[in-house]
């Protein structure tokens, strides 16, 4: 047995005690314990469970169970099955009469499999495999799927974003029709939101799309997200970045959100993605009609060469969350490790405790921007109404409008890619270039109901 | 070949063999959570989510839209079931209720971890009743199931314990071996169609299911009955199941030799069991006869591929039918189709009164929706001129050996309908397909899919796996346990009850409360429990509403007790409950005028009626107790106890 591998997962000693059997990942063994005889394929282990326990997949009833094992029980190999997990490729004709769309892969639940080891859900999907999974792809659009990395979108940083943006210019430079960035739902609005910064003038549409229920159950809503996605990057007359994701809980329609409006609202629905502060773009609906709901969306361009790729990037921004009672240190810590720029989620109308004024003050003798945003989510910083704001203001605060605050992180990392001067830094930071700020606020743009308004029921039930 | 039934079965020469899978929801409350509305320690918790296992009557407030699409299981094949259901791919539709729904059932938020009473008490059942032995851990699977049942997709089972060869039940006389039992969350019940999307309720979805499975043990249909029967009475036994219509379901795994294992999913009438088996004995025996026909025919792969598919309206615009006239009127189309070599076998009966034709029929149920079809042995009893029958039979290209059939609806019906018998008449050609059918009224079953296979289990990603402590099997083990027979013996014993009340009490739910009545009371077993099991369902075959809690049970005896009432108050108490319950027992005796009467009093009462009734008295002497009782009893509210009247009555006619 000379290309013996030990099985995956298992340790101490019931690993020596596999090894000294011969058993490996696959094996069909025969678990004799007292009366009871168990046989099973020997599955890899999840790391963190107990390291005692055998898991087997019965070969009558086809569970997974687990068997406690000591010295009592006598184990046999009795032969070997090895499971294959690919699903088959599947090779895409390509026709001429379907718009070009690449599919940009970065992880996260949209392309995601199965892991024995940890018994959770992790990126290992190939995007060729998503032909096989979602078959209708291949009669919407020409889909090119490359794999620019597989991480969990909480793993993402600035680097990684300038990549993406990178990646997405050659897509468009190369002549595709759309783009579709498949990422985590996590991080998904502030990649969104950086993009939207790091191309200009696009030509094309950019579409973040994700699946908020993971891929491996049939309930999944990653299918309908990606093929709405296809249909939006192949034929929406749309040159924007933006998220394109269920609109209800139901599979009825996705929304189409742009790019910096947009915050990840819910932990786990399916319609976890919301515009705040205005409305969305647009949906499209299950038959892929599109349907734009702002008369400024811009428009598909034919020619790209007023496409720019302007991905600068300093990613020495922290970002603080204002609470009763923080701390002075929280500000001079950020400042003593030399953190260019920080954003402030204040409360209110942006607000920070009094306490704060001092290293506010320390922050703007070192010319450090100190962006504010506000906790409420929805609504405008505003800092001139209040003592305490206009104090803040006093001390350099900058009013970061009705930008949220992931997506004022996202542009103070830009925006310090380009200038360190903190007039220029000011001066950005409150220039809207892709919506992040909006003049004003539609009534609609807040429309959290409470689930108790007369006739909600019939609404609910229309949605 | 004739399409006469066998009778009189020989169970033992043609090899029947059955094993059952008896499913039981459990009654589980899981404390971690709770209901205002639905008391978890009446209704239960669900498996993973803190709702309560309530089934509802009312109409749901919350609708939602879903489609769903099979994957690879861990070792990366599709499930053969899975993929046969997604042929099937259709909206479907998930109705809820918000205040006994939550994001679990909707399957937009992750599972909480598992009901740990649900978990004990299947495992005390699986151990103690079934001498299974526990696993070490139990690791919940995902069992891909794609017909919409369970909104995410599939159903999370897991095993709690198997069977060796100690694990076997007793059942007249005969070892039935048990081998394995399952903990698994129920299914969304299927409440019909709209507009083509199956609709689904989520009230019965996640509510805990144990599942006992037997070896194929049974070799009589009686036995099935016994076995099932018997089961089911061990597992009411424990008090740890939910009860009433629709909490027990079988599957059936029925085989004879020269057959196949073929599973019978979902039966809930004990009484057909029988039915159902025997009818699937049948059935094997004609799908073999059937077999060699074909096979003698020639048939083979190349003919079910030829199938030809056609519309062929135009030539039905002249039938005088009703169903078809009126179909035509309404759009509808007739899609012919031919099955060759089928000629004179459609009309074979592989079940009393289904035929090889209502397979075909089942078959364009399950996968479009389609009304049924009209095969050939059967379409001359609808009026078709032979001119017509002759043209249908040209256009489909059919031969002299060849059947065909017509189905009433879309080309994409038929498309579907044929592509799913295409498939089930490939397995034909290999013998007797491993399938599931669903039970039909009349005790027949239909084809509803092919037996699943590995590929559609794998580890529920969102549940580390679950230890099995040796405090838990401590636990486990202090339970007090015990098996229907021996209660039966000391409630006759302990309490006294005739063999009539003790046989009603022994798998009553109402049993611990009987049980606690009588410990915290001395009030006479005999009264409690004909006041449970009789009194108050009589009260309620009258029309009264009677909801009475274990409480309001406590309470009536203590108070009964306290008031040192006689049992004749009983009845208008509890009549008069019926009517206020928002009143106590203690506050409606007073109410009523129902407090015991002292010897005083009742002397009194029996002075008067002696009065009244002197002369009849002096005439007949004894014979008047009978009359003077009712009127003793009517003059005292019944509150005189009627024994102690009987004696005094006795004494004083005897002077």
């Amino acid at each position: 047995m000379n290309d013996y591998t030990p099985p995956d997962g298992y340790r101490g000693a019931l690993l020596e005690r596999l090894v000294k059997e011969g058993l490996r990942t696959w094996s069909v063994v025969r678990a004799t314990k007292g009366n009871a005889v168990f046989e099973g394929i020997l599955l890899p282990r999840s790391a963190h469970t107990d390291d005692r326990i055998l898991n087997l997949k019965t070969q009558d009833t086809y569970y997974n169970i687990g068997i406690l094992i000591d010295d009592n029980v006598k184990l046999e190999e009795i032969g070997y099955r090895e499971g294959h997990y690919k699903v088959p490729d599947v090779e895409a004709e390509y026709k001429k009469e379907l718009p070009d769309v690449t599919l940009l892969g970065t992880g996260g639940t949209v392309a995601s499999r199965l892991d024995y080891r940890t018994g959770a859900v992790l990126p290992a999907f190939t995007p060729q495999e998503l032909f096989s999974a979602v078959p209708e792809l291949m009669d919407m659009v020409n889909l090119s799927p490359k794999i620019l990395y597989q991480i969990l979108s909480e793993n993402f940083t600035p680097e990684y974003w300038v990549q993406t943006a990178k990646a997405v210019a050659k897509e468009i430079e190369g002549g595709a029709d759309g783009v579709i960035i498949g990422h985590g739902t996590d991080t998904m609005g502030i990649s969104s939101a950086y993009l939207s910064f790091a191309l200009k003038n696009l030509p094309v549409p950019v579409v973040f799309v994700g699946s908020q229920r993971s891929s491996d159950r049939p309930s999944s809503d990653g299918p309908y997200n990606i093929m709405n996605a296809a249909s939006l990057a192949g034929y929406g007359d749309l040159a924007e970045v933006v998220v394109c994701m269920h609109g209800t809980t139901s599979d009825n329609y996705n929304l189409i959100h742009r790019g910096t409006r947009v915050r990840k609202m819910h932990s786990s629905r399916r319609d976890a993605f919301r515009t705040i502060s205005d409305i969305p773009l647009g949906k499209i609906d299950l038959d892929q009609n599109i349907t734009f709901f702002k008369n400024d969306v811009a428009p598909r361009q034919k020619g790209r060469e007023d496409f720019i790729l302007d991905a600068k990037y300093d990613d020495r921004v922290a970002m603080l969350y204002s609470h009763p009672g923080m701390h002075v240190d929280m500000l001079h810590g950020v400042l003593d490790k030399g953190y260019h720029g920080v954003i402030i989620i204040g409360t209110g109308l942006a607000h920070v405790g009094s306490n704060m004024y001092e290293p506010l003050e320390r922050a703007q003798e070192m010319e450090i921007p100190v962006v504010m945003v506000v906790q409420p989510m929805f609504g405008y910083a505003q800092l001139r109404v209040y003592e305490t704001g206009r104090e803040m203001l006093a001390r350099g605060a900058i009013e970061g409008g009705n930008m949220l605050p992931e997506t004022a992180f996202a542009k103070l990392i830009w925006t310090l890619g380009h200038t360190k001067e903190i007039e220029e830094v000011k001066k950005m930071m409150q220039t809207p270039y892709a919506h992040e700020i909006t003049q004003s606020e539609p009534n609609r743009g807040y429309s959290f109901f409470q689930g108790i308004e007369p006739g909600i029921d019939n609404f609910y039930e229309r949605m | 070949m004739k399409a006469e039934l066998p009778s009189n079965l020989n169970y033992d020469k043609i090899g029947f063999k059955v094993g059952i899978e008896f499913h039981q929801q459990l009654l589980a409350p899981d404390h971690r959570g709770y209901s205002d509305k639905f008391p978890l320690d009446e209704y239960g918790s669900k498996l993973f989510c803190p709702c309560p296992a309530v089934i509802r009557e009312s109409e749901p407030d919350i609708r939602i839209k879903r489609q769903l699409r099979a994957l690879s299981g861990e070792t990366g094949e599709i499930d053969i079931s899975a993929k046969f259901e997604q042929k099937k791919q259709q909206n479907i539709i998930y109705e809820a209720y918000s205040d006994s729904n939550c994001l679990i059932e909707l399957d937009e938020e992750p599972i909480n971890t598992v009901n740990p009473e649900a978990i004990f008490r299947a495992s005390v059942i699986a151990k103690r009743l079934f001498n299974l032995k526990l696993v070490d851990e139990v690791i919940i699977c995902r069992k891909t199931i794609v017909d919409g049942s369970n909104v995410s997709g599939f159903q999370r089972t897991s095993i709690i314990a198997v069977g060796d060869n100690n694990s076997f039940i007793d059942v007249k006389g005969k070892k039935i071996g048990v081998y394995l039992a399952c903990l698994e969350e129920d299914s969304a019940k299927n409440i019909g169609y709209e507009k083509g999307s199956r609709v689904f309720r989520l009230d019965r979805l996640g509510i805990p299911l144990i599942e006992i499975a037997t070896s194929p043990d049974m070799t009589t249909p009686s036995e099935v009955t016994d076995v099932a029967s018997r089961i089911g009475s061990l597992l009411r036994s424990t008090g740890y199941v939910k009860r009433g219509l629709g909490t027990i379901r079988q599957d059936l795994n029925v085989s004879i030799t020269g057959g196949s294992r073929v599973e019978i999913k979902g039966v809930q009438e004990l009484d057909m069991l029988e039915t159902f088996v025997t009818n699937e004995a049948i059935r094997q025996m004609r799908m073999i006869e059937l077999q060699k026909e074909l096979k003698s025919r020639g048939f083979t792969a190349e003919h079910i591929s030829k199938i030809i598919i056609k519309d062929v309206t135009a030539n039905f615009k002249s039938v005088k039918h009703k169903l078809i006239k009126s179909s035509i009127e309404k759009g509808k189309k007739i899609i012919g189709f031919s099955l060759p070599l089928f000629d004179k076998l459609i009309g074979l009966e592989l079940q009393p009164n289904y035929r090889v034709g209502t397979e075909f029929s089942e078959i364009a149920k399950v996968a479009a929706q389609a009304g049924g079809i009209i095969h050939s042995d059967e379409i001359s009893e609808y009026g078709i001129t032979t001119e017509t029958l002759n043209q249908l039979k040209t256009d489909l290209k059919c031969e002299d050996q060849d059947g065909y059939a017509i189905l009433i609806g879309t080309e994409i019906m038929a498309q579907k309908t044929v592509s799913m018998i295409q498939a089930v008449l490939n397995l034909w050609l290999n013998g007797i397909p491993n399938e599931v059918r669903a039970p039909r009224v009349d005790g027949t079953s239909g084809y509803l899919r092919p037996l699943p296979g590995g590929a559609r289990m794998y580890p529920e990603t969102d549940l580390p796996p679950i230890s099995i402590t040796s405090d838990f099997i401590e636990r486990i083990n202090a339970v007090e346990i015990e098996f229907p027979e021996d209660r039966l013996i000391r409630l006759q014993k302990d309490y006294n009850l005739s063999s009539n009340l003790s046989e009603k009490l022994v798998l009553d739910p109402r049993l611990a409360i009987f049980e606690k009545i009588v410990s915290n009371t001395k009030v006479n077993p005999v009264l409690v429990a004909t006041t449970i099991l009789e009194t108050i369902k009589s009260l309620k075959r009258d029309g009264f509403e009677l909801n009475l809690t274990d409480d309001n049970l406590l309470e009536l005896f203590s108070e009964y007790e306290t008031n040192s009432l006689v049992p004749s108050v009983l009845l208008p108490l509890l009549e008069s409950f019926s009517k206020s319950s928002d009143k106590s027992f203690k506050e409606l005796i007073i109410l009523e005028g129902l407090t015991s009467l002292d010897d005083e009093q009742l002397i009194q009462i029996i002075d008067e009626v002696f009065e009244t009734n002197a002369a009849e008295i002096s005439e007949k002497g004894m014979r008047v107790m009978g009359l003077l009782m009712g009127q003793i009893m009517t003059k005292s509210n019944n509150r005189a106890d009627g024994k102690k009247v009987s004696q005094i009555l006795k004494e004083r006619l005897s002077n």
